[in-house]
């Protein structure tokens, strides 16, 4: 017979305000929300510049460097994005834009003539936004992958994610990547699985640090993805 | 001809193997609901504040006469993991939050690995193939002995 049941509630902490609570306990959490746009966000800034007409403003590193190093330093940068509705790599995509015609400006007042295609393109910045989406969806996934490993590896699941990313990433059979582990093909599917419920938290996690809620975050990630077509 | 590969584990991939492809393909793994129950439980308990849920259920079996010493130690009464298998399929089907659901699913997967671990007895009738995965994807997500005690079910 059956025990009267206890209710039971308990649901997963999201991480959907991690960046604004680091940004509220002090010097550490600003260093912490640095760290994370650098790894998340440069790369596809780097290759908007690339592409853009601003690849003649000068290196694309040095570039984004000054740009987090100015904006970040000052408080009411990110405050900013947070009394926004702007996805966070929307926001630094227009600051980087604002900061080159910032620098430009002082460029200019220094008496140093800007070329015929720098001056078009501070009338039409919007080129290559496009690129710069696929390349964040693609340093989502990389960082994703990252952060499943570390999480695999602390929790003793360091196969688990040797299987997953032979099988997902390089294509292999479970009946040949399994071999190594002295597992069958059935077990390194399920263990496969296992690292990739990681994988998907730490996807779900870096979209919704970028913005999305629990109600657009599934549609977020399908909008990159159709990106990626 | 047996090809070789190089291990990955630990590292993210290359980005030259990062094509567009690639990155929808796996951004596609992250889109919810999961397909299977068990992978959405799995989820949950993935999540330390789940885990920690999961054990608080564990502690309780919700079934009379039997104890999770008694789960834990080998053989479980048979006629008792019948009780429980048909009590977490109830729960599963007739609970509307997903808590509970989620509850129901983890003594399901419980009796079911237990009764055909200790007793060679299956007591669902779903494909065995595709009931021994959904109990190790969830033995993956727990911690010793419940982990060591479900993977009974693929020994």
């Amino acid at each position: 017979m059956s025990k009267p049941r206890q209710r039971k509630e308990a649901f997963p902490a999201t991480r959907m305000t991690w960046i604004r609570d680091r940004l509220d306990s002090g010097e550490e959490g600003r260093r912490d929300v640095t760290s994370h746009l650098m790894e998340v966000y440069a790369e596809p800034l780097r290759i908007y510049l690339l592409g853009s007409s601003f690849r003649t403003a000068g290196e694309p590193e040095e570039l984004i460097n000054g740009f987090f190093a100015n904006r970040l330093s000052r408080k009411e940068y990110m405050d900013g994005w947070r009394s926004s509705d702007k996805r966070l790599r929307r926001w630094l995509i227009n600051g980087l834009i604002f900061y080159i015609k910032e620098e430009y400006r002082r460029q200019k007042k220094r008496g140093a003539p800007l070329s015929d295609e720098v001056e078009a393109g501070l009338e039409d910045p919007t080129d290559q936004y496009r690129a710069f989406e696929q390349a964040w969806a693609a340093s989502v996934v990389r960082r994703a992958m990252s952060m499943a490993s570390i999480r695999c590896t602390h929790e003793g699941l360091g196969a688990h994610w040797d299987i997953f990313v032979r099988h997902h990433i390089q294509q292999q059979p479970y009946a040949m990547c399994c071999r190594e582990h002295g597992v069958n093909a059935a077990r390194a599917a399920v263990m496969s699985r296992t690292a990739a419920t990681r994988f998907r938290d730490a996807v779900r996690e870096l979209v919704s640090m970028d913005g999305a809620d629990e109600n657009t975050i599934d549609q977020e990630i399908a909008g990159l993805r159709d990106m990626m077509q | 001809m047996n090809e070789t590969y190089p291990s990955m584990a630990g590292q993210p991939a290359p980005n030259d193997q990062l094509d567009a492809k690639t990155v929808s393909r796996l951004l596609g793994m992250a889109t919810s609901p999961p397909a299977h129950p068990a992978d959405a439980l799995a989820i949950k308990l993935a999540d330390p504040e789940g885990r920690e849920w999961a054990m608080r259920a564990l502690s309780s079996p919700p079934i009379e006469h039997l104890s999770s010493d008694d789960l834990l130690e080998s053989p479980t009464d048979l006629e008792l993991l019948r009780q429980l298998h048909q009590h977490g399929k109830r729960m599963f089907h007739d609970s509307s939050s997903s808590s509970e659901q989620h509850e129901g699913m983890l003594w399901y997967l419980v009796a079911i690995a237990l009764a055909f671990g200790d007793h060679e007895v299956m007591l669902s009738s779903q494909p065995q193939k595709e009931v021994v995965e959904a109990v190790l994807v969830v033995a993956d997500t727990l911690p010793s002995p419940w982990c060591d005690r479900l993977e009974t079910v693929d020994r």
